[in-house]
């Protein structure tokens, strides 16, 4: 059995969770996920194509997304285009570590590193 | 405010990035090409509509930073899937065990006079190999910084042993005519045994720690102290007579217990390879993990 699809304490890389935090908005392709990660990102994290695939070939291999052949509307949409969801594994690897980021930025709250969430700026 | 250009915009850009494509792997390549460069395609009208010319540029001066880093990781990790197949691992073992089988050779017909250390420690670095080819990928740093250790080791032990043999230095009449001649091959034998020993010793640590072989984990290690102390016995029972000018094979003197002790580890090294060969090659074909521990 693969370790790292049954560990949900796994570590991602930045480029892995970024996708990951798009795809839980629903399936996607290789060019919408890469300019949404930009957009997260304020465009410091650029993915190129090589770094875009070969992070998705390696969570493909560990179960953390999957393939889709589901088209959201054939007609607008190139048919060569790559569709990508998250599967049970990669959407539990998201939320662990969505919650550990949640629980840093309490951490750095409580030693006023960063501004209270309720406050006006 | 540039128009937006067509689909089939770019043709240079998309020609000349088709090319740059052969640095991934094959398999890669078949995967992800035509995906990689509608990407790129994509990417170069928005630049272009957004930035002109400019961000085509600095999109370019991306995207070849991009391929040169990635596709040198593809191409190791490819390697590396290689390096762990089963048949890296049964062959290694194969050749543990046979390298198991000529140090125990050297102990039953010590004056036979054929390469027996030498080619028991060639089949060794087979062995090696197959022990990390079975951790695939799970002894994580410290697993391949006790492979790499225990290479240079063996490669250090046997380049050793060619020198002093070719050269006379490690004769057993240098050794007794020319004590402090033959004392520096044998220090560097004793480094080698040495580093070969901590070699081992991290990549016991590191089966232990990823749990793989299923039996007699704790074989590596063993092998890898046994090693260690083979060096350290090198060290004090030869190298410390021989750098006083003495011989250590004078009567009561430490070499002659020290060869003693030698033999004996010998034996113990034979029977601790083939061991570790007869276990690689009956696991070879058994649940092995590729994916590193902590990566993406």
């Amino acid at each position: 059995m693969n370790q790292t699809t049954s560990n949900p304490k796994t570590t991602l890389t930045p480029a892995a969770f970024h996708i990951l935090l798009v795809l839980a908005d629903g399936e996607n392709h290789g060019y919408a996920i890469m300019r949404e990660v930009a957009e997260h990102t304020q465009g410091k994290m650029r993915l190129g194509p090589g770094s875009l695939y070969g992070t998705i070939k390696r969570m493909l291999a560990d179960g953390w997304i999957e393939e889709s052949d589901e088209r959201p509307d054939p007609q607008l949409d190139d048919e060569r285009r790559r569709y990508y969801r998250l599967t049970g594994v990669g959407m539990k690897l998201v939320q662990a570590e969505a919650k550990r980021l949640e629980q840093l930025v309490k951490v750095a709250r409580g030693k006023r590193l960063l501004p209270n969430s309720g406050s006006v700026r | 405010m540039n128009s937006i250009p067509s689909a089939n915009s770019f043709p240079v850009s998309l020609r000349i990035y088709r090319a740059l494509l052969v640095a991934y792997p094959k398999k890669f390549r078949e995967h992800y090409e035509t995906h990689m460069v509608q990407v790129l395609r994509d990417s170069l009208r928005y630049e272009y509509h957004r930035h002109g010319l400019s961000g085509v540029i600095d999109l370019w001066l991306h995207i070849f930073a991009d391929l040169l880093v990635t596709a040198l990781m593809e191409r190791i990790s490819e390697r590396s899937q290689y390096m762990f197949s089963p048949k890296v691992i049964l062959w290694g073992g194969v050749a543990s065990a046979f390298g198991g089988f000529f140090w125990l050779m050297t102990v039953i017909a010590p004056s036979s006079g054929g390469p027996g250390i030498e080619l028991a420690l060639i089949l060794g670095m087979g062995g090696l190999v197959g022990l990390y080819s079975r951790q695939a990928g799970q002894g994580g740093r410290l697993g391949l910084a006790g492979f790499a250790l225990g290479i240079i080791g063996t490669v250090l032990a046997l380049a050793t042993l060619w020198w002093g043999f070719t050269s006379g230095r490690l004769s057993s009449s240098t050794i007794s005519s020319e004590p402090v001649v033959a004392a520096s091959g044998i220090l560097i034998l004793s480094l080698a045994f040495l580093t070969l020993g901590i070699g081992l010793a991290l990549l016991g640590v590191a089966s232990l720690r990823a749990k793989t072989p299923h039996r007699w984990r704790g074989l590596p290690l063993g092998l890898g102290l046994l090693s260690a102390i083979l060096g350290i016995t090198f060290w004090l029972a030869f190298y410390v007579p021989l750098s006083q000018g003495r011989n250590p094979f004078d009567p009561w003197s430490l070499g002659n217990y020290g060869l003693v002790a030698v033999f004996f580890l010998f034996a113990l090294l034979g029977l601790g390879w083939i061991g570790l060969g007869t276990m690689l090659a009956t696991e070879a074909n058994s649940d092995i993990t590729q994916s590193p521990p902590a990566s993406a």
